[in-house]
Parts: structure tokens; sequence; C-alpha cells
């Protein structure tokens, strides 16, 4: 085998690990969404989908694109997912906030009253 | 006028990017539609207002680099928690956000909300509600190493002194 050959093969492992782990963070976030209590909480579940799968899939697709042109566009979807992403999360939690939905919080205090300062 | 021309450039970069075709015919519609959209949106004035708007490039990109890092952790907290949901404990405190401008509180938002574990709930002018999954997590934001280092690049971007 050449070193062109080796690189090849590295870069096929790269691609296919990062795949690997974006994958399971997508399985647990999504086990989250049913194991954790409440709206707020499961948003955070949510999150590492968002996060953690998203980043993961996607930079391993960028690694085993075939050629620069589409490792380019799953580039600007990433940039736009990361920005977009957190976003529609807060959106989500600040319109349950607003509309009376309560969180329930370890040790069953209310929601802290916004400082005066 | 370097932020009209940057803006422009990503523009155009993203056309070239998304078709990945170089005729003429669509050379001259990129240019076309590129001044189509300046006009449009210099006439709205939706471009920001940051002075210099190259001054943060390298505390951005470094910034993004430490969030990455920070991303990873908490995903790590988080994935924990969804194996053990017994161990949560969520939170909900108010963090100062001294950001100068909107773009850099808004910065500072999409961190805290990008970070798994932590969400912005609502944000009012200098404070920001955040539900924490875990109490480490709220106390972590509370100590505000993150609020300082968005803090770093709005100064740069305003053009203030940090």
């Amino acid at each position: 085998m050449t070193t062109l050959d080796y690189l090849e093969l590295i870069r096929m492992w790269a691609g296919w690990a990062l795949l690997a782990v974006g994958s399971g963070a997508l399985v647990i976030g999504a086990m989250g969404l049913f194991r954790l209590p409440d709206f707020y909480t499961r948003a955070h579940a949510a999150g590492v989908t968002d996060t953690g799968g998203a980043i993961g899939v996607l930079s391993g697709l960028i690694i085993l694109s075939p050629s620069a042109l589409v490792a380019a566009k799953l580039a600007v979807v990433l940039a736009v997912l990361l920005f977009a992403s957190p976003t529609a999360c807060h959106a989500l939690a600040r319109a349950a906030f607003r509309s009376g939905l309560r969180p329930q919080l370890d040790g069953n205090v209310p929601p802290p009253a916004r400082p005066l300062d | 006028m370097t932020q009209r021309l940057l803006f422009a450039s990503v523009l155009a970069a993203l056309w070239l990017v998304l078709s990945g075709h170089f005729s003429p015919f669509l050379i001259t519609t990129l240019i076309l539609s590129v001044f189509a959209v300046m006009a449009l949106i210099i006439h709205l004035g939706l471009l920001g207002q940051a002075p210099r708007p190259l001054a943060a490039l390298g505390p951005l990109l470094r910034y993004w680099a430490w969030l990455a890092l920070e991303m990873a952790k908490a995903n790590g907290a988080v994935i924990r928690a969804v194996l053990q949901p017994s161990r949560i404990s969520p939170t909900m405190i108010w963090v100062r956000a001294d950001q100068e401008s909107e773009l850099g509180r808004a910065l500072f938002a999409n961190s805290i909300t990008l970070t798994p574990g932590t969400i912005t709930v609502l944000v009012e002018y200098h404070h920001i509600l955040v539900h924490a999954l875990e109490r480490d997590g709220a106390t972590d934001l509370a100590g505000g190493r993150m609020g300082r280092r968005c803090a770093r690049i709005d100064a740069l971007l305003t053009g203030r002194t940090p």
C-alpha cells in the first residue's frame, strides 16, 4: 500500500467514527425525549440531537464526501443549523414559559423573579 | 462599507457553493442577484451596525473553538443524565448579560442554548433567564466565564475598550 492508500483508509475510518458518534448522540437524544420528566428537561435532550448528533453526522459526511463542492455544501448546512437550532429551541422554551407552563424545578421551588437592578 | 462588501462576498460565495457551476450565464445572474439583494437589504436597513466587523474575527474563531469544547463536555453531562434520570436537578436562574450590543447578547444567549443542559428561556435587556438540567450547569453560568468571553468579543465589535 502507498501513503495515499493509508490516508484514504484513515479518512474513511475517521468519517465512519464521527458518523457513529453522531448517530449515538441522536439515539440518546431521542431516548431523553421519553425519559426526562417535563417539557423543559426534554428540550435539553433535544439539545443533544441538535449539537452532538448534527455535528457528528454532518462532519462525518463532510469527511466522507467525494468532492470539495459536496463538502462545502454540507458545511453550509452545518453552519446554518448551528445558528438556527438554538434559536428554535429558545423560541419553544420562551413560548412555553410565556403561555404559563411552569417547569418542575429541584426542591419544588417556583422560577426566580427577575432581579431589579 | 467594509460590512457591505463583506456581506456581498458572503452572498456570492454562498451562491457559488450552492450552484457549483461557473458558466457565464450563471455568473451574470450571480452578480445581478447579489446587487438586487444588497439594494433591498440596504434599503430596508437590515444590515447591522458593527463599526469594525473584522476586528473580532480572530477572537470570534477562538471563541467558537472554546465553545465547541464546552459543547462536547456538556453533551457528555446531558447524556449521563438521560441514561440516569434520577441524577437531574432542574434549576432556573437569572444570569447577567453585560454585553453592550444586541449582537453580543444574541451571541451569549445562543451560546447558552447551544451548550446542552442550559437553555435561554427569557431575554430581558441585561438579564437572561436560564433553565439548567443540573445545578452544576447553572452555577457554572453564574460564574460568568462564558459571559466574559462574549463581552470581550462584543467590545471588539462595537469598538469600545474591553
